[in-house]
């Protein structure tokens, strides 16, 4: 498995006011598919998702990516883990805004440790030349989060993680992007996990993993997967 | 507005570094003013009250024909003044001298300062400085020519506050040269049983300043005056007074800049919170707050810490602020200071940056709550400039980093332009210390080479003609200028090494006058102007033309030929009142009146250095202050805005160091600019120091910044930079990549 998640749990605050956000959530997945992470706001899969990328540390369980136990490394081997092997989408894209958008691609090609892809060809793969010098606040929600899927593949990481990545944009740009993700599985094979609540974009995924309270409460292979432009979103 | 006034509160727990910044450094300058009024205004009022009280004398003379009371009755009926006569005698007790005076009844009084009052024979009172300095204690039994005297108290004269034993003496020895009150009748039985040489003079108040040159006439003409000496003139007198006035030339130096700071950190700060709240702001408008009230809410950011800082500065005053003073005062003698915060000083201190914060502030919040509402719910920048200036380099192929850099640097103009203010102020503060230092030095080396041709020089009783002493013979007089300065008129001999002096643009001519840089530079002289200096005694005038300046900073001499003072001063052939030599020559003690060698007036100067040096670090300590604090806090403001950027480039895999080398590193160049304009611009105001203290202290110091302490200066700057760096890394450290990034959904 490329992915092996087993009895993870994550607890914020103390006391009372304590939340656990992972709750013993297992879960597994194969090298070079599309899987989502479907849940209802505060189920957990945000959590889930930082505890794969490394930007967050379980109490306790395993998390195994790639045949590495994630969850036993230090901060250094997790930025060393993080730089390696995986590229973020975010809702809101996090673009650097005093950089325009090719220059935010830049950023991690700057530090990629695999044989980074061209930039050009991921503007072109993108279709996003023609906006290529202009700086985020410039751009439609759409571009920006082209340019976010762009920033995240240059380094050709292992694991592409998308959080929510069409949750601010119209239904056209939605699937637009979600075509992008396709194509950047099947062209690079980039390993794509995407977290949703949006449960129509579970059909354009080789595997379906619901959330609920912290728990992975099902986990399920999709044979009739369809594709992005599909998508009754 | 009580509601939102509440995140005032919140606000400042959120930026307690700025906060507790601004309040460290108001705190600093409130000190520093408070103390420098409250310290000018109690040494002017005690050291006054205490002249004024013991009736100090407003000149001294001497004259051939001895004063009868009925003389001095008539004189004081006609012109309006007091006389006197002061006499002491001076015993030497192994290396120390006391210098033992008669009582006086109505000029140069006596007032005690501990214990009690001589009222018997067999007691006396010590000056205080040379009984701390000796361990002497109130009852102690002191030995004079082997009788026993008890010590009663310890008492302080108005005229010796600055208690130099000789007037040319160019420091003082508390510990080996002392005062001492006895009884009349102690006094005249010392006089008859020892050998000890009285020595007299008169002392004279003047009650109409317009008889001054009438009585000055009639003493001169009716009593042969033969020695005449302002208090202006007399540095034992003068000193004390203008004590009061160098600390607020030294406070006002200071105090304006650092003010000037806090506002504009004020002014960054209180901006870029407007900024991150301007969708708050707009909605406030929205909902129907007025611009005054929004304002008069953003006004207490500011005020709070300004009034916490003058509180804190004001404690720090009351309990600290004599003993600043102290310092300032260390060469007088010590009297019963009363210090406290003046209240208009104190009314000052507490409004005055609570005032001007306010107004920053209020003027900042008044211009972003006059924008459009729409673009501020929108949070829509309205800079155009800044617009501009983030679209730098965009078509460049420089690397992504250094475009990040630059833009940063130049996207906030406000914030960059702050930051180098601050690091060139304090680079300034820093090498102003050094460069006023280097310049003392300086003073010190040149001025020994420059006030001592000679190894020795020996200045005579009085006038000596025919004995010869073994060295080289000349006249030293005391003139006064025609503006009331003194000058010391000196007939060097005929082939002396007077005459291999530094002249400024031209040669030494053995008859010509030539008036050294000190004395050029406080009267506005050059070569070629024509100089009048009047005889104190006779008040006769004598114009003479400068030949020259000559290369001395460090004394007010007019240098001329031996024979050209003696006819000045009108003297038979062959007189002469000094003897220069290279070697130690023995000369009775009576015929002497001072020596000065070249190594005494090092050590003199040197010690003068010393004290320097405290001030010289205490504005480079307020330099390295500010440039921690400043640096600190605006790079802070950095990090701030760059929180959700920082834990962008964390998710990325940026290492921490690579992050530094983006967010916090940027203001490097601005170190080197900094510091490039703060070298010749300390130097400048180093020399505008001086210029402004030459009538004060009658010396040119030359400005100067030797290599050595540039590279010092840079050291000091540097490391007080990377210590604000060092400490904003834990706080990079610390930003978590999860709380910004769902802080971004918001």
């Amino acid at each position: 498995m490329f992915i092996e998640m087993r009895d993870a749990v994550k607890q914020y605050g103390h006391g009372e006011a304590a939340v656990r956000a992972l709750d013993r959530a297992s879960f597994s997945m194969k090298k070079g598919k599309i899987g989502v992470i479907l849940g209802a706001s505060g189920s957990g899969k945000s959590t889930l998702m930082n505890m794969i990328g490394g930007i967050d540390k379980l109490d306790s369980g395993r998390i195994m990516v790639d045949n590495c136990d994630i969850s036993q490394y230090s901060r250094k081997q997790l930025v060393g883990y993080r730089r390696e092997k995986i590229g973020f989408v975010f809702q809101f894209y996090n673009l650097i805004p005093n950089l325009t958008a090719r220059e935010n691609i830049e950023t991690t090609r700057d530090i990629a440790v695999n044989e980074s892809i061209d930039i050009d060809e991921i503007m072109d793969t993108l279709n996003m030349t023609s906006f290529a010098n202009r700086y985020p606040s410039e751009l439609s929600g759409g571009q920006q989060q082209r340019v976010a899927i762009a920033r995240a593949i240059a380094k050709n990481p292992a694991l592409l993680l998308c959080d929510e990545l069409t949750g601010a944009l119209d239904s056209k740009s939605s699937k637009d992007v979600l075509s992008y993700i396709e194509k950047i599985n099947r062209e690079y094979g980039t390993t794509v996990l995407i977290i949703t609540h949006n449960e129509a974009i579970q059909q354009m995924a080789d595997m379906v993993i619901h959330v609920k309270d912290g728990r992975v409460v099902s986990q399920e292979e999709n044979d009739n997967k369809i594709s992005a432009q599909q998508l009754a979103l | 507005m009580k509601m939102i006034n509440r995140k005032v509160g919140r606000e400042i727990k959120g930026n307690l570094s700025f906060y507790i910044s601004v309040t460290l450094l108001t705190a600093i300058t409130v000190f520093l003013v408070a103390v420098a009024f409250s310290d000018a205004a109690m040494i002017q009022e005690d050291i006054g009250k205490l002249m004024a009280d013991c009736h100090v004398e407003d000149a001294q003379f001497q004259t051939i024909l001895t004063l009868e009371d009925e003389d001095i009755e008539s004189l004081e009926a006609q012109y309006d003044v007091e006389i006197e006569q002061t006499a002491y005698m001076d015993a030497a007790l192994g290396d120390k001298t006391l210098r033992i005076f008669k009582p006086m009844e109505s000029v140069n009084v006596y007032t005690l300062l501990e214990g009690e009052d001589v009222t018997e024979q067999d007691e006396i009172l010590f000056d205080r400085d040379f009984a701390n300095a000796n361990h002497i204690e109130i009852g102690d039994i002191y030995a004079i020519n082997g009788k026993s005297f008890t010590v009663t108290g310890l008492a302080v004269r108005p005229d010796y506050l600055y208690s130099k034993k000789s007037l040319q003496d160019m420091w003082i020895d508390k510990e080996n040269f002392g005062m001492i009150q006895v009884s009349a009748a102690d006094y005249e039985s010392l006089l008859a049983e020892t050998d000890w040489n009285e020595s007299t003079y008169y002392s004279v108040i003047f009650h109409d300043e317009s008889m001054i040159e009438a009585f000055r006439q009639a003493i001169y003409g009716e009593y042969s005056a033969y020695s005449y000496l302002s208090a202006e003139a007399n540095s034992r007198i003068e000193s004390p007074r203008g004590a009061g006035d160098e600390i607020l030339m030294q406070s006002w130096s200071l105090a304006p800049i650092l003010f000037i700071v806090i506002m504009l950190l004020i002014s960054i700060v209180i901006g870029r919170i407007l900024e991150r709240e301007k969708k708050y702001v707009g909605t406030l408008l929205a909902l129907g707050y007025q611009d005054r009230e929004i304002s008069l809410h953003y006004c207490m950011y500011a005020i709070l810490p300004g009034f916490m800082g003058s509180v804190l500065g004001l404690l720090l005053a009351i309990f600290a602020g004599k003993g600043v003073a102290m310092y300032f005062v260390i060469d007088y003698q010590l009297i019963n200071y009363s210090f406290y915060i003046r209240p208009h000083v104190l009314a000052i201190c507490l409004l005055l940056p609570t005032i001007l914060y306010g107004c920053v502030s209020y003027f900042k919040s008044i211009r972003m709550v006059r924008r459009n509402i729409v673009s501020m719910l929108r949070e829509q920048d309205e800079q155009n400039g800044r617009k501009r200036r983030r679209r730098m380099l965009e078509r460049s192929q420089i690397s992504f980093q250094k475009k990040f850099k630059i833009r940063s640097l130049f996207a906030h103009m406000g914030r960059t332009l702050m930051v180098l203010f601050c690091l060139f102020l304090s680079s300034f503060l820093c090498a102003f210390g050094f460069s006023l230092n280097d310049s003392c030095r300086n003073l010190v080396e040149e001025g020994t080479n420059n006030a001592c041709v000679y190894e020795y020089s020996y200045y005579l009783n009085g006038m000596h003609s025919g004995e010869d002493f073994g060295g080289l013979v000349g006249l030293v007089v005391t003139y006064e200028t025609a503006s009331h300065g003194t000058i010391t008129l000196s007939g060097v001999p005929a082939g002396s090494r007077f005459q291999d002096m530094e002249i400024l643009g031209g040669d030494y001519r053995e008859d010509g006058f030539y008036l050294t840089n000190a004395a050029a530079v406080e009267y506005g002289l050059k070569a070629g102007d024509e100089m009048t200096i009047v005889n104190p005694v006779t008040l006769e005038e004598t114009t003479v033309q400068l030949d020259g300046i000559a290369q001395d900073n460090s004394q007010q001499i007019l240098y001329t030929s031996y024979t050209n003072v003696k006819e000045i001063i009108e003297v038979e052939e062959d007189y002469f009142n000094v003897v220069y030599s290279d070697t130690e020559l023995f000369i009775e003690s009576d015929a002497l009146s001072y020596v000065g060698d070249n190594d005494g007036i090092l050590d003199t100067l040197m010690n003068a250095m010393t004290a320097l040096n405290t001030m010289v670090y205490g504005i480079m300590a307020i330099g390295c202050l500010l440039s921690i604090i400043s640096v600190y806090l605006i790079v802070n403001l950095l990090i701030g805005e760059n929180k959700s950027n920082i834990s962008m480039f964390k998710v990325l895999g940026y290492q921490n160091r690579e992050i530094n080398k983006m967010i916090l590193n940027i203001n490097h160049i601005l170190v080197v600019i900094g510091f490039l304009l703060a070298i010749p611009a300390s130097v400048a105001a180093v020399k505008i120091l001086c210029i402004n203290m030459v009538s004060l202290l009658h010396i040119v110091i030359e400005p100067s910044l030797r290599a050595g302490s540039v590279a010092l200066c840079a050291v000091i700057i540097l490391c007080s930079y990377c210590l604000s760096l060092l400490l904003l890394r834990k706080k990079v450290d610390r930003i978590d990549m999860v709380t910004c990034l769902k802080g971004n959904r918001e």
